[in-house]
């Protein structure tokens, strides 16, 4: 590789990590306990509470309805969706179907007795304020994207590194940290070591970052033009269902229409999730890579039948796919356990980084401080 | 640490290639495969970790051989003792122990 092209790479190199070296060691600290988001949550919130009739028959959906209405005189039904891991119904109310989000009343119900429960996400707030602080610095959408352009900097960083890596690598063995040498060397060492091991979790989890950063606009842009299509073409066939059809039933048609999938939550007829016709049914899938991938079913909340099922575009599986690939909670508690180890390898290799530049800066200002020798001549 | 003539892109990136395709495969399939499959996967994913632990026991791997060594050449009968050094003056072995 000629001079010229590795100082080219090195500038590279040096600015997109310098610029965003602060941001992704921010990143990389908070990221740390939100791999093990499961494990705090539940030590800080011991879920003490128990079903009333533990492994008794369920409550019908249309019973659980009827008592989260009786409770919410006037109000409509929105919402309703299913704990994962306790019998509880979340049901969301409001004055109407598509009241703004202030105005809605959510309440979770026990399947096995119809009694209110404590909601699960209570007391969740320490996590929250880490995943805030990580996802977009409270920010709002501007702090998303912004640690988003710190991702694909990260990316560029990586990739300037390993360009950079063969001419350091050139005559040593792979692996080398010459300790004997100076602490800068062997820093510089394990700088290069500990980046070239971990460049494919480092950009998997960067590149993944980078694609969560656009959540909004993804879920916005599927809203707006797929799942908006869907509801308008099905709109214009049925006009608003005067009175509803059991929820079961429809419940029942929707997982007819999608089996070997989790129903994970119902959106009634005038919510923004769906028409003023239809129960929107939404499942997901079951496996670690389709967990995340949602996939809505329309049931016509008059008699019931099956509208209509849209799987997802490519982009909203892309990021449904990146959300696990970057928080590395996917595959149990050895990845997560491997997902801290790199986690903090890469922040020795961003703290190694730093060192190195102001050394490097240092040594500079010295050579510059200290005079040239006077020519004798 | 050992130094040598310059290397190839294909020697210098051997290794870590093998690493990137080990720990990115191992990403995709936790992804994909449930229950002991998730641990193979698991193990993948652990290969640059596996190889920082490695490279960091291995100069206490390589002292242990070498002592080892040393121990059983110093124990050996003296008719098994090789003498790739011829004595350097007369009284001297080739006893690495009684060298100075």
């Amino acid at each position: 590789m000629k001079a010229s092209t590795i100082r080219v790479w090195a500038w590279v190199h040096k600015w997109t990590s310098l610029v965003s070296t602060v941001f992704l060691l921010m990143l990389c600290v908070t990221g740390l306990p939100l791999i093990f988001h499961d494990e705090i949550d539940g030590a800080l919130n011991p879920d003490n509470w128990r079903p009333a009739n533990p492994g008794g028959a369920f409550l019908s959906l249309d019973d659980i309805l009827k008592i989260a209405l009786s409770g919410r005189p006037g109000e409509t039904p929105i919402y309703m969706s299913f704990d994962v891991d306790r019998p509880v119904v979340n049901v969301t109310t409001g004055p109407r179907a598509n009241a703004p989000e202030a105005q809605m009343y959510f309440a979770s119900f026990d399947r096995t007795s119809g009694a209110l429960a404590p909601p699960a996400d209570v007391g969740e707030s320490v996590m929250e304020f880490i995943l805030q602080l990580h996802t977009d610095m409270f920010l709002g959408l501007p702090g998303m994207f912004f640690l988003g352009f710190m991702g694909l900097l990260l990316a560029l960083s990586i990739i300037s590194g390993v360009v950079l890596y063969a001419p350091f690598m050139a005559k040593l063995d792979f692996g080398t940290v010459r300790q004997t040498k100076s602490a800068k060397i062997k820093w510089l060492d394990y700088h290069n070591l500990l980046g070239i091991v971990a460049t494919g979790w480092l950009l998997a989890v960067g590149l993944t970052g980078v694609i969560n950063a656009f959540e909004h606009p993804i879920i916005d842009t599927w809203r707006e033009n797929e799942l908006a299509d869907l509801l308008t073409r099905n709109q214009s066939t049925f006009a608003a269902a005067s009175t509803a059809a059991s929820l079961d039933a429809a419940v029942a048609q929707a997982i007819e229409a999608a089996p070997d999938m989790e129903l994970q939550f119902v959106a009634f007829p005038g919510s923004p999730y769906s028409t003023d016709a239809h129960y929107a049914i939404f499942f997901h899938g079951r496996t670690p890579a389709t967990k995340r991938i949602i996939t809505p079913v329309l049931v016509h909340a008059a008699d019931g039948s099956f509208e209509g099922l849209r799987t997802m575009p490519w982009y909203v599986t892309a990021l449904s796919l990146s959300r696990p690939l970057h928080f590395g909670d996917y595959g149990g508690l050895l990845l997560k356990i491997l997902w801290a180890a790199l986690d903090l390898i890469a922040i020795v290799i961003l703290g190694s980084g730093l060192y190195l530049w102001i050394a490097k800066e240092r040594r500079n200002e010295k050579s510059v401080a200290i005079p040239a020798p006077a020519n004798a001549s | 640490m050992k130094k040598s003539q310059r290397r190839s892109l294909f020697r210098i990136f051997l290794i870590p290639s093998l690493i990137f395709v080990t720990s990115v495969s191992g990403l995709v399939a936790a992804l994909i495969v449930d229950g002991k499959a998730d641990f193979i996967a698991g193990l993948a994913v652990a290969a640059p970790v596996l190889t920082l632990f490695t490279l960091s026991i291995r100069p206490m791997i390589k002292s242990r051989v070498v002592t080892g060594a040393l121990k059983r050449l110093h124990n050996a009968p003296a008719e098994h003792k090789p003498h790739h050094n011829p004595p350097a003056s007369p009284g001297a072995s080739g006893d690495p122990k009684k060298r100075s």
